[in-house]
C-alpha cells in the first residue's frame, strides 16, 4: 500500500490514499491511524497552521504581560460576540472571529469553534469519560432516536487503546454507568473536594464524588513531560502535558512520512462518481489564493466537527444525492444535540482555615450520573446528567472586602473561605427538529451558503436542569456548606460545546447515515467519526468517544481497502 | 449626584408601576455618548484614589505601580457604555461631594476627609438584595464598585502585586493538593 496509488498521471500530487478533512481531535486521530497503517494521507484544514509550541504565543506569559490583564476588551468582544463567553485575552486567537465566520441562529445557539490546525484540541477542557451500555442501549429502551449499532464491548478495546496513547489521569471506581479505563494516577483532591466526596459518599448510596478523568499527564509518557500544574492549558502546552492534535497525534502522523498537511484549505464539497458509486475526492477552496482545487483519494474521512461536516455533506449535491451526499435517509443535519448545562451552584465552607494547596490544578472532580439507574425512575425526566465540580479558597478576585487602605491589602493577601462550584451536564434527546441546514441566499466570504442552526431544548432537558440545581444544592447543604446558591442564568444551547448527532450511526440505512463502523450507508468509502456520528448524547463529555470510534473506523477502513471492498 | 440618587430611589420605590418612564430617563443618561476627554481632567485625582485604596505598606502602593493607568485603560477599552458613563459621572459626583461637604476641592481635603468620602461612596454603593441586582443589571456597576474592582485587579495582576503582596509561581511543577499553612502563607496570585 502507499506510494503507488498516488501517482496516476492525471492526478499527480493531487491524489492520495486517504483524505482527512479537519485536524481537530478526531481528524488528528484519523491522520495518525491512517498514516501509521501506511496510507499516504492528505489532511485538509480550513484554518491556519499552528505549529506545536512555536505558535502558542501566550503560553508562557505572566498576567501583567497582557494589556487587559487577561480580560476581553471591547474590540475583542466586537470581533467575537459569540465566542467571547468561552475565551479571553489569553486564548482568543484559538477561537474564530464571529465577524469573519457568520452563521444563522434561528434560535439562540452558540457555535463555538477553533479554525486552525489542531481545531479545538488546543482549547478543550480535557475531561474524558467513557460511555457505557446504559448510553448505548438508551435509544432502544425508551424509543428516542435510533438504536446505536454498537454496544460497549465493541468500543471498549478502542477506549483502552486511546486512553493508553493520549494519557488520561483518573481512578478506577467500578461504576457500571461510567466504565473504568486505563488511567495514570489521578490528580489528588484538595481539602474541600475531599470533604465533599466524603460527605456525599456517606450521605447517599446512589452517588459518588470521583476524581475527574482528564487528559493531563500526571506522569511523563512517550517523551511528553508530565503536567507542570500551571492551569493555562487553553493557551497550548509547551510541555505537551495535555493531549492535543498538534502536540501528539499530528506529530506521530508526521513522523511516518505519510502525511501531507494542507492548512488554509476549506473543503467545500465531496466529489461523487455515480458510476463507481464512490466518493472520488474533495473540492477545496484555498483561503489564501481563493483557487478551487480538487484532491482525490480512495477513502475519505470527514472530521470537520459535527456542524461543519453536516454542512459539507449538504453542500455536496449530485443527481444521485440531490439533498446532499449520503442523505437518502434525510437525516443529515438533523438530530443535533448538545449537553444541557447550568451555570452552576456554589457554596462556601467555614473550616479548614489552615489548609491550602500549592500548584494550580488543571482538572476537576466529577459526580457521575446517578438518576434513572438501577431500576430507580425519576418521575420528571428520562436519562440523566453528571456534575462537574471544583473547590478552591477564595482569592483576591472573589473576596468582597469592605474598606480600603492597609487593611484591605492585608485582607487581599490572605486566602479567603473555601468555596465549591458544581455544574451539571445533562443528556439531550435526539430530536429530528433540532437541525442545521444551509441557507440558500446568504453566503460567506467564499461564496459558501451560511449554516443555519435551529435548536430548542425539549421538556425532558428542561426538567433535568431544575433537578441538577436542586440536587447540587441539597448535596452541598447536607455536606455543611453555607450560602449555597445557584446562578439562574441558563446558558444557551451550544454552550457545553458538545454538539453532536447530525449524521447519526444506526443499523437501518433508511433512518441513519452511518453504519456500525462509521461508514456511510450510501457511499462506502466515506467515513465520519467526529461528533456528527453520535446516535445519542449521553451525559459524558464526548471527545474520548469520538477518538475511540475514529481509531476503530480507521482499522476497519484500512482492512476493507486491503480486501478490495472499497 | 443628588439628583441621580434621588431618581434611583424613586425607581426603587415605584418599580413595576411607573418605573419604566424613570428608567427611560435615567437610561438615557447612562447610554449617552461617553465623554472620554473628561477622564484626563481626573488623572491626578485617580492616581490619588487608587493609592488610597491600595497604599504603600511593605509593598509599593497602587500609584507607584501605575494602577490608575490600568483603570483608565479598562474604562476606555473594556467596559460598556453604561459603566463608562457611570465612571465618568461618578468622578464628577465625587468631586462635587467634596466641595459640598468639605468646602474644598478634593485635592485639598485632608487624608482623613478623603477616607470619609471614600467610605461614604462605598456605603452608597453597598448593593444587596434583588433591587440592587436589578439596578446593576439595568445601569451597570456603580462608579465606586468599578473603581475599587479595577484597582484591586490592576494591582493584583501587576508584577509587584502578584509577587510582593501575593504569592506567584510561574511554573509550579507539582500539585500538592493539601498543604498546611503558616502565618506567612499568602493567597496565590493566579488560579
Ligand atoms: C472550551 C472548551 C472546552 C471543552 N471541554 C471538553 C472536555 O472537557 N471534554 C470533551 O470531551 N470535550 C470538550 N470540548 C469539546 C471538544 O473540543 C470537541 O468535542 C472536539 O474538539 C471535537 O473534535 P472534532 O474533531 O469533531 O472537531 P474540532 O476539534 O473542532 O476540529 C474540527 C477541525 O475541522 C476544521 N474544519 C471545519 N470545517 C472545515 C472544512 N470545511 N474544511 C476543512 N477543515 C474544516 C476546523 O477548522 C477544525 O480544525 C470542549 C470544547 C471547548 C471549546
Ligand atoms: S497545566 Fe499542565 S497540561 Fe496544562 S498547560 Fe500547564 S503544564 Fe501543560
Amino acid at each position: 500500500m502507499g506510494d503507488k496509488i498516488t501517482d496516476t498521471k492525471e492526478h499527480k500530487n493531487l491524489s492520495y490514499d486517504a483524505i482527512v478533512v479537519g485536524s481537530g481531535i478526531s481528524g488528528g486521530w484519523a491522520a495518525k491511524e491512517l498514516t501509521e497503517k501506511g496510507l499516504k494521507t492528505l489532511v485538509l484544514e480550513r484554518g491556519r497552521n499552528i505549529e506545536h509550541v512555536k505558535d502558542y504565543p501566550t503560553a508562557m506569559k505572566n498576567p501583567w504581560e497582557f494589556k487587559y490583564r487577561t480580560n476581553n476588551s471591547n474590540a475583542a468582544l466586537a470581533e467575537r460576540p459569540i465566542q467571547s463567553s468561552h475565551c479571553d485575552e489569553t486564548n482568543k486567537h484559538f477561537f474564530v472571529k464571529d465577524t469573519e465566520h457568520p452563521y444563522i441562529q434561528e434560535k439562540s445557539f452558540k457555535w463555538i469553534r477553533g479554525y486552525q490546525v489542531g481545531g479545538r484540541s488546543l482549547t478543550w477542557g480535557r475531561q474524558c469519560y467513557r460511555f457505557s451500555d446504559l448510553d448505548f442501549e438508551a435509544n432502544k429502551k425508551d424509543g428516542h432516536g435510533v438504536d446505536w449499532p454498537i454496544r460497549y464491548k465493541d468500543i471498549a478495546p478502542w477506549y483502552d487503546y486511546v486512553e493508553e496513547y493520549i494519557g488520561v489521569s483518573g481512578q478506577k471506581e467500578g461504576l457500571k454507568q461510567l466504565p473504568d479505563g486505563k488511567f495514570l494516577p489521578p490528580i489528588e483532591m484538595n481539602c474541600i473536594e475531599n470533604h465533599l466526596a466524603e460527605n456525599v459518599n456517606a450521605n447517599y448510596t446512589d452517588r459518588k464524588v470521583i476524581h475527574g478523568r482528564v487528559a493531563n499527564l500526571t506522569e511523563s509518557k512517550n517523551g511528553r513531560s508530565k503536567c507542570q500544574y500551571r492551569n493555562l492549558c487553553s493557551r497550548g502546552c509547551p510541555y505537551t502535558a495535555y493531549f492535543s492534535s498538534n502536540g501528539v497525534t499530528l506529530k506521530d502522523a508526521e513522523v511516518t512520512g505519510n502525511m501531507t498537511l494542507r492548512a488554509n484549505s476549506i473543503v467545500k464539497e465531496v466529489l461523487y462518481d455515480a458510476k463507481l458509486n464512490k466518493a472520488i475526492g474533495v473540492r477545496v477552496i484555498d483561503t489564501i489564493t481563493k483557487d478551487e482545487i480538487d484532491f482525490y483519494a480512495r477513502i475519505i474521512f470527514l472530521n470537520a466537527s459535527t456542524i461543519a461536516t453536516a454542512s459539507i455533506l449538504l453542500n455536496s449535491t449530485s443527481d444521485t444525492f440531490p439533498d446532499g451526499l449520503g442523505n437518502s435517509s434525510q437525516q443529515v443535519g438533523h438530530n443535533l444535540m448538545d449537553h444541557i448545562i447550568t451555570s452552576g451552584t456554589v457554596g462556601e465552607f467555614d473550616g479548614y482555615q489552615d489548609k491550602y494547596y500549592s500548584g494550580r490544578n488543571p482538572g476537576a472532580i466529577y459526580i457521575p450520573r446517578f438518576q434513572n439507574l438501577n431500576g430507580k425512575k425519576n418521575k420528571n425526566f428520562i436519562r440523566g446528567y453528571g456534575l462537574q465540580a471544583k473547590g478552591e479558597r477564595k482569592g483576591w478576585k472573589e473576596k468582597n472586602i469592605k474598606g480600603f487602605g492597609a487593611s484591605l491589602k492585608e485582607q487581599l493577601a490572605k486566602p479567603g473561605k473555601w468555596g465549591i462550584w458544581l455544574g451539571g451536564r445533562g443528556e439531550t434527546l435526539p430530536d429530528f427538529d433540532n437541525k442545521i441546514s444551509l441557507n440558500k441566499t446568504q453566503k460567506d466570504q467564499w461564496g459558501l451558503p451560511l449554516v443555519s442552526v435551529h435548536f430548542k431544548y425539549g421538556s425532558n432537558e428542561l426538567a433535568m436542569i431544575d433537578d441538577m440545581q436542586e440536587a447540587a444544592e441539597e448535596m452541598l447543604k447536607k455536606a455543611g456548606f453555607i450560602n449555597v446558591t445557584s446562578y439562574r442564568s441558563n446558558p444557551p444551547p451550544g454552550s457545553a460545546v458538545h454538539e453532536m448527532g447530525t449524521a447519526r450511526m444506526g443499523n437501518d440505512p433508511k433512518t441513519s447515515v452511518l453504519n456500525k463502523y462509521n461508514q456511510m450507508h450510501d457511499v462506502k468509502n466515506v467515513f465520519i467519526t467526529d461528533g456528527s456520528c453520535m446516535s445519542s448524547s449521553g451525559s459524558q463529555n464526548p471527545s474520548l468517544t469520538y477518538m475511540a470510534l475514529t481509531a476503530r473506523a480507521c482499522d476497519y477502513a484500512v482492512k476493507e481497502l486491503k480486501k478490495g471492498n472499497i | 449626584m443628588k439628583r441621580r440618587t434621588a431618581i434611583i430611589s424613586m425607581i426603587s420605590a415605584s418599580i413595576g408601576v411607573t418605573a419604566a418612564s424613570y428608567i427611560g430617563w435615567n437610561y438615557k443618561q447612562v447610554t449617552k455618548e461617553v465623554k472620554f476627554n473628561d477622564l484626563s481632567n481626573y488623572k491626578d485625582m485617580l492616581a490619588d484614589l487608587v493609592d488610597l485604596i491600595i497604599p504603600e505598606t511593605d509593598s509599593p502602593g497602587a500609584k507607584e505601580v501605575g494602577v490608575h493607568y490600568y483603570v483608565v485603560l479598562m474604562i476606555t477599552d473594556a467596559k460598556g457604555r453604561k459603566e463608562q458613563n457611570n465612571f465618568i459621572n461618578g468622578l464628577a459626583d465625587f468631586r462635587d461631594y467634596c466641595k459640598d461637604n468639605y468646602n474644598t476641592v478634593y485635592e485639598k481635603c485632608s487624608e482623613s476627609d478623603k477616607i470619609k468620602v471614600l467610605n461614604y461612596f462605598e456605603e452608597q454603593g453597598v448593593q444587596n438584595g434583588i433591587m440592587a441586582k436589578i439596578r446593576t443589571k439595568i445601569f451597570g456597576k456603580s462608579f465606586f464598585r468599578l473603581l475599587k474592582e479595577l484597582t484591586i485587579e490592576g494591582y493584583c495582576t501587576s508584577e509587584v502585586g502578584a509577587t510582593q503582596l501575593l504569592a506567584y509561581e510561574y511554573v509550579p511543577g507539582r500539585y500538592n493538593a493539601v498543604i498546611t499553612m503558616n502565618k506567612n502563607t499568602k493567597t496565590w496570585a493566579t488560579k
